[in-house]
């Protein structure tokens, strides 16, 4: 350079003290914000960034699920649990009437008991949680299972029965995403873990107050005539022996199951649970480190710029104060 | 006898003359040193033609001369600086407008975006697949994709409204840039007037030196000195914008006559063109020289890099170039998809593969199925079923713009929204089972199916963009794209800046008016001042001693 001109002073001293203001306003807006990116211009990591954000407010999304989920299958597990008692209640009825000690009228003394246990029994099977029906399959607005009749007796609790509701829908079952890959079915059929129950308790009962139940396997069709005593009193003990097979089965195969299956899905949701707060911390450390400000450092740097702020200011004022008119 | 004092005098005198043309001419500098686009000036002195005295032979010359003025400028500087000021200017304004698109796109996660209305639409989905007859799920699903669709609107009619602002700009900048031209050719025919009959029209050339600095901030050109002092302008592409005394004025024209109906912008409405009418009175016939102008710097040409250009022949907005147009075709794919893919998916598959025609098997609370355009619709007079299939795959039969600014949610009664799916099959066709609402309650397999899109990859294409992927890979592709124009039009608007400075230091170097050396120069001519004012005091004394001998 050759001369030097007001001109040019007075433009690159502007030029400066409007790049360390800058500097400054930048340094200050990181540190109040507490974030150094803000718009996907002001870093190469943007999309990175976004996806990040994308993952974490997912996760927080499925957290909620599945603290909804795992109080609906605890929900389940707990009436389950208690159909398991039932039933070990109504073996040892069944066990003490097919005895042959017993007489047909105490047997029929002792059905009363059987039919409460049924009748508490679908009572759990009609549970509802938050005002629906929990076993009821997709058919959440209909009690799973509708009262029905026996032709023998016409009246009384023999009478009575209990048929699993074929609406449509009563047998389908519903599923949600805990996680982007996890599915967990949320429901059972009822028909699939109580009729054996039901249907055990029915024919115990029934056989105990001395009717027969027909047909003699399978689902009853509502048909029976009464025992005649004492030359049915074997067909009777028969029949409470085959009562009690079934309702070995309902506990010991269908709700235990169940229970199993319960436990398995419960436990699928824990997992899930903690890999998902693994995730998101892990996404959080990460976006972190590209988009938090390091408070330290920028503390530091904006120190720095603005000491050179004021460097410039003070510089600047004595070189312009600078002139040959002074002089002469 | 020569006489030799009448030549004292006269040197003396014509040297005084001399010394106060220089301090004039310093005293003008001193005064010009702020002016904007001053040149500082330089009285040229040379010896004054020698004669010879009395035929003697002896020559001793004739003292010192004004041989004329000269303003310091350098024409090739001149040009750097016009380029530089073009690139700055243009830079400048392009990464300001990338800014306010840049503002779309926060990535601070505390402010609405698509990304998070996307994500909050997809949750509010999952949440009521487990629970699908629940009335607060529902409206929480309804309120999710409204907020999706107010926030993919907003955006593409930020960036739209951002294309009509670059769009009326530029008929602001034409006419200034006319009235630049008109000025140019004015001191064209000065400084011609002026320099032929001998001399430097120094005030003209600064001022026309000014004014093409502000040109080059508008828009790339070319210039010619020719002979006479005349400066000529010309395009890149030859055409020339002042020619001597003329200027040639620039027109912006939305209806141009090489192009019968220009396709609409990304907001419905037009682009102007700008053009020379060379037709000279009736009718019109347009050059179009818009593409040239965009290919060169300055703010005129990045209003139009910014817009974009679109050929005449062309029929949609997403056909045209330019950053704000890619960041729109992007929005304008989603929505798109929404109003094809995902409102397919809403339908579920077709119940009733016996029957002709599409039936769908989704089923709302009130055991009704989907209008084909179920959940995203979309505002429209015509038929929106084209092709009456019952499927959602009309959009390129359906003549609007954009479906972005005109995305809305199909209903607001969550009973009607579709979460249930009910087939059942009978022999080799499907038919839905009539009836029961009981049994839709619990039945959420339709949203399942809708909740499978998150994950799932599509093609999503609009004019020249084509993207596979999943939703969220899109957005996060757009936010990769906006930040690279962004970031690379910040650090061009850093660099030219910085270049633009320099060569004004440079220029300055030159041209500029030091007072250090003004002043400097001041004492040195005011010395030879009072040493010429003494030689007439010694030259009168010489005189007075030859009359005091008379």
């Amino acid at each position: 350079m050759t001369r030097i001109t007001e001109r040019q002073l007075a433009r690159n001293i502007v030029s400066q003290i409007i790049d360390s203001r800058r500097n400054v306003n930048k340094l200050s807006e990181n540190i109040s914000s507490g974030l150094q990116v803000h718009n996907p211009g002001d870093s190469i990591n943007a999309g990175t960034i976004s996806q990040l954000h994308q993952s974490i407010e997912k996760v927080d999304g499925f957290s909620n699920r599945i603290t909804g989920a795992q109080s609906y299958l605890a929900f389940q597990e707990d009436i389950l649990s208690q159909a398991s008692d039932l039933l070990i209640r109504a073996n040892e009825i069944a066990e003490q009437a097919a005895n042959e000690t017993v007489s047909a009228a105490t047997r029929a003394q002792m059905s009363a008991e059987v039919f409460q246990i049924r009748d508490h029994l679908v009572s759990l099977a009609n549970s509802t949680y938050l005002g629906r029906y929990v076993f009821g399959g997709n058919d959440e607005d209909d009690p799973p299972y509708d009262a029905s009749t026996y032709t023998n007796p016409s009246s009384g609790s023999a009478s009575q029965r209990y048929v699993y509701d074929t609406d449509a829908g009563s047998t389908s079952t519903k599923s949600v995403y805990l996680t982007d890959t996890l599915q967990i079915r949320l429901n059972t059929p009822g028909s699939q873990m109580f009729n054996n129950a039901v249907q055990g308790l029915e024919r115990l009962g029934r056989a105990m107050a001395g009717y027969e139940t027909l047909p003699a396997s399978g689902s009853p069709d509502g048909t029976g005539a009464a025992y005649t005593f004492p030359a049915q009193y074997t067909t009777q003990t028969q029949a409470i022996k085959g009562a009690l097979d079934q309702l070995n089965t309902a506990r010991e195969s269908d709700i235990m199951q169940e229970r199993v299956d319960l436990a398995g899905r419960q436990r699928r949701i824990d997992t899930a649970k903690s890999l998902l707060s693994v995730t998101k911390e892990s996404a959080q450390n990460s976006l972190d480190s590209y988009q938090s400000t390091d408070m330290v450092s920028a503390a530091t740097d904006l120190s720095q710029a603005q000491t050179s702020l004021q460097a410039s200011l003070t510089l600047s004022s004595r070189v312009l104060d600078m002139s040959i008119i002074d002089f002469l | 006898m020569a006489n030799y004092g009448a030549k004292i005098l006269n040197i003396a005198t014509r040297s005084l003359s001399a010394q106060q043309a220089v301090i004039a001419n310093t005293s003008n500098n001193i005064a010009n040193a702020n002016t904007p686009g001053y040149s500082r000036r330089v009285v040229d002195l040379e010896t004054a033609q020698e004669r010879q005295v009395g035929g003697s032979g002896i020559q001793i010359g004739n003292g010192v001369t004004v041989s004329g003025v000269r303003r310091i400028a350098d024409d090739y500087i001149e040009k750097l600086l016009q380029t530089a000021l073009g690139r700055e200017s243009s830079s400048t304004l392009q990464n300001d407008f990338l800014g306010r698109v840049d503002k779309l796109f926060s990535l601070t996660g505390s402010t609405s975006t698509i990304s998070t209305n996307l994500t909050s639409f997809f949750t509010a989905l999952n949440d009521l697949s487990a629970n699908p007859s629940n009335i607060e799920l529902r409206k929480n699903v309804l309120e999710t994709a409204g907020d999706l669709v107010n926030s993919i609107s907003t955006t593409y009619n930020e960036i739209a409204n951002l294309q009509d602002e670059a769009n009326s700009r530029i008929t602001t900048e034409v006419e200034t840039i006319n009235d630049l031209t008109s000025q140019i050719a004015q001191l064209n025919s000065n400084i011609t007037t002026l320099e032929r009959a001998g001399g430097t029209a120094s005030d003209d050339r600064d001022r026309r030196s000014q004014l093409l600095e502000q040109l080059s901030q508008k828009l790339s050109f070319q210039t010619v000195e020719a002979s006479d002092g005349a400066v000529n302008i010309y395009l890149p592409n030859g055409f020339s914008l002042v020619a001597g005394a003329s200027n040639y004025e620039l027109e912006t024209s939305t209806s141009p006559s090489f192009g019968a109906t220009p396709p609409q912008s990304l907001s419905g409405g037009v682009l102007s063109y700008i053009v020379y009418d060379y037709s000279g009175g009736a009718g019109t016939q347009h050059l179009d020289l818009t593409q040239f102008i965009k290919d060169g710097e300055g703010s005129l040409g990045a209003l139009l890099k910014l817009r974009g250009y679109n050929d005449p022949s062309n029929t949609s907005a997403f056909q045209a170039d330019g950053v704000l147009v890619e960041v729109a075709s992007r929005i304008e794919s989603l929505s798109r998809d929404l109003l094809t893919r995902f409102n397919t998916a809403y339908l579920g598959p077709d119940e009733d593969s016996g029957t002709a025609g599409f039936q769908p098997s989704a089923l709302d609370l009130n055991g009704n199925t989907p209008a084909v355009y179920g959940l995203f619709d979309f505002t429209y007079s015509g038929a929106k079923d084209v092709n009456s299939n019952g499927i959602p795959d009309d959009l390129a039969a359906i003549s609007v713009g954009n479906f972005s600014s005109r995305l809305s949610v199909a209903f607001s009664d969550p009973r009607r929204f579709a979460a249930a799916r009910d087939v059942n099959a009978t022999g080799g066709a499907t038919t839905l089972v009539s009836g029961d609402a009981g049994n839709l309650l619990g039945n959420g397999t339709a949203t399942l199916g809708l909740i499978q899109l998150q994950g799932t990859s599509a093609t999503f294409t609009t004019g020249s963009f084509s993207f596979s992927g999943t939703y969220e890979e899109l957005y996060n592709e757009t936010v990769t794209h906006v930040s690279g124009a962004k970031r690379s039009a910040q650090s061009r608007s850093e660099l030219d800046s910085d270049s633009a400075l320099a060569i004004q230091n440079q220029r300055d170097e030159i041209s500029a008016v030091s007072l250090d050396e003004e002043f400097a120069s001041l004492i040195k001519y005011q010395k030879a001042y009072q040493a010429s004012a003494k030689m007439i005091k010694v030259a009168d004394d010489m005189l007075t001693t030859i009359i005091g001998l008379l």
